[in-house]
């Protein structure tokens, strides 16, 4: 026994092991100085291991089984105590007892603890990924000059692309978005919009490192077509099928700030109480309806039309001389004067209009437009007045 | 020693792949608490929690296992004399379900017809319809570490299971 004791104090002084001595009765006979240091309550002589070590409940019969020599040691490995790591050896120790040594590991389980820390997020960050790449919705990541350095499953037989490619030239071609910084950005801050073979998508991107760039695909063709049927429904008079007075309005204040040349007109149907009063509620608002349809047909989609109200209507004509778009809008009358509607009711127009200077607003367009629509009233309807003598009106 | 309350110390384990919520399920139940964060654990750690049921007082020794992962095999006497173990899976993942019967299995070659539960953890993630989805096999019990829900159940069933499994033994 001086033999064991001694190796034992030779372990001992090198501090990195504790130790105690345990009887058949799982009763603690003696204990390390040092062990206070690691456990709450230093364990007494005379007290149960198990109050001390829990670890060892379970395995009482191997305890056992050492001490009467049937087995050699036996180990518990990175047991965490309080803020430390131990290895707990079993071994016997003369007859009818077992020394428990415990070796602090805990300088070396540090280390492995980052590392297993470090490589268990790695693991999910790529399961998260793969889910995302499961989950149907089309991904690809491009490098610093747009070539795509991956793409799922999904965005390659949509898009028919491969990595190689890049994503202008397919996929953003089709779009105002021409340079890629500039897609990339939108899509960065508040989600791209973008429309690709009939569907549209919702594009989110993320910057992945210094390098790569992450751009999801959100197929939303089935939300981006009813509010698009919505906001036609906005844009457009319902009766007539021409522009709503809003959309109208807006068009031309766009016009006006691209400093476009055009002739801007206000149309009246002329004696429309008389239809309205002779034939009834319904067929005035079927002649509406046919003469919506009469203007889109005639003029197709060269001109802007909308309707003001009531048998109003305001005309846009793009022309770069008055005298050609005079004589598109006065062609237009004189074609609208032998139209039949139904009924055989004759429909005329009387037309105020004028050119769009520059500086114009929309509001003094309209006021000029619409006292010459009176003085066409005045000069006995059916007829174009122009709010001034052509050639002061010649442009560039 | 010295004290008239017989205490019976069982030693329980919580098994399944990494980061399902192992340490976080005892921690719900042991302190009542909850962290977002992810800290993997290392080795084993052991907490002790004390119950009374059919009159008689438990201390519950739960043993917080490393997880599984592929790059390590967790030492098989960890699982020596324990009386039952939770077996967890996290529902957001689906390979730590599939992975389930692996760490059953593993279990009972070391220990024979000793009770055990299934844990489907992190159910705060999923939708009522996509529980409903989860086919399963056997017991389990839908938890949350991060709600709470059923998260004592699973441990007293357990317990529940195992003085059965002692009564039967013993008759
Ligand atoms: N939403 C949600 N998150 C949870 C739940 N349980 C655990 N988590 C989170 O999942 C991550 C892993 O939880 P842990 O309890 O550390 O998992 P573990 O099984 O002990 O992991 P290892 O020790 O690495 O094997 C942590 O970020 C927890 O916050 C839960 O019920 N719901
Ligand atoms: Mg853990």
């Amino acid at each position: 026994m001086q033999h064991i004791q001694k190796i034992l104090n030779a372990i001992l002084s090198k501090k990195v092991f504790e130790y105690l001595v345990v009887d058949k009765h799982f009763v603690i006979e003696k204990s390390s100085m040092g062990l206070f240091k690691y456990l709450e309550n230093a364990p007494m002589p005379q007290e149960s291991v198990f109050e001390h070590f829990p670890e060892l409940v379970g395995y009482e019969d191997r305890i056992l089984e050492v001490m009467r020599g049937e087995t050699p040691y036996f180990k518990l490995q990175t047991i965490k105590k309080g803020e430390y790591w131990f290895d707990i050896y079993v071994d016997r120790y003369e007859e009818d007892r077992v020394l428990l040594l415990l070796h602090n590991v805990t300088a070396f389980t540090v280390t492995q603890h980052r590392l297993l820390q470090y490589s268990n997020e790695q693991t999910l960050v790529r399961s998260t990924l793969e889910q995302i790449i499961e989950n149907n919705q089309m991904i690809c990541v491009i490098d610093q000059n747009n070539v795509i350095a991956f793409a799922n499953e999904s965005f390659r037989n949509y898009f028919d692309l491969d990595t190689g490619d890049t994503l202008s030239t397919k996929v953003l071609q089709l779009n105002e978005y021409v340079d890629i910084d500039d897609f990339y950005f939108k899509a960065l801050h508040h989600g791209a919009l973008i429309n690709v073979k009939k569907q549209y998508f919702e594009v989110e991107a993320k910057p992945i490192d210094a390098l790569y760039r992450l751009f999801l695909f959100k197929d939303i063709t089935a939300v981006y077509t009813r509010t698009a049927a919505l906001e036609k429904a906005l844009r457009f008079d319902t009766l007539t099928g021409l522009l709503s007075r809003r959309a109208f309005e807006e068009s031309v204040i766009t016009l006006i700030a691209e400093k476009r040349s055009f002739l801007f007109c206000v149309l009246d149907l002329d004696d429309f109480k008389k239809i309205n009063d002779t034939y009834g509620h319904n067929r005035g608002d079927s002649t509406l309806r046919e003469f919506g349809s009469f203007c889109r047909y005639f003029f197709g989609e060269g001109v802007m039309m909308g309707r003001w109200g009531g048998e109003e209507f305001l005309m846009v004509i793009e022309r770069s001389r008055v005298e050609d778009a005079i004589k598109t809008v006065d062609d237009f009358r004189k074609r609208l004067a032998t139209h039949p509607f139904e009924e055989n009711i004759v429909v005329t127009v009387s037309i105020g209009a004028t050119w769009c200077n520059q500086n114009d607003s929309f509001e003094e367009l309209f006021l000029r437009a619409d006292k010459a629509m009176y003085r066409a009233k005045t000069e006995g309807k059916n007829r174009i007045v122009l709010d001034a003598p052509i050639p002061t009106l010649e442009c560039s | 020693m010295g004290n008239s309350i017989i205490m019976i110390r069982k030693k329980i384990l919580l098994l399944g792949d990494f980061a399902v919520g192992k340490t976080s399920l005892i921690r719900r139940y042991v302190d009542n608490a909850f962290d977002d964060k992810y800290l993997t654990t290392v080795g084993v750690k052991i907490s002790r929690k004390r119950l009374e049921t059919e009159g008689e007082q438990y201390e519950l020794l739960i043993w917080d296992i490393e997880g599984a992962t592929p790059f390590k095999e967790i030492p098989k006497n960890y699982y020596a004399g324990a009386s039952g173990a939770i077996v967890v899976g996290d529902v957001s993942r689906n390979d730590t379900i599939e992975n389930l019967q692996k760490h059953i299995d593993n279990f009972l070659s070391q220990n024979p017809d000793v009770p055990y539960l299934v844990a489907y953890n992190k159910t705060d993630l999923l939708s009522e319809a996509q529980r409903h989805a989860i086919v399963s096999s056997g017991d389990h019990i839908f938890t949350s570490a991060k709600t709470g829900e059923n998260v004592p159940l699973l441990f007293e069933s357990l317990l529940e299971r195992i003085i059965h499994a002692a009564h039967s033994k013993n008759s």
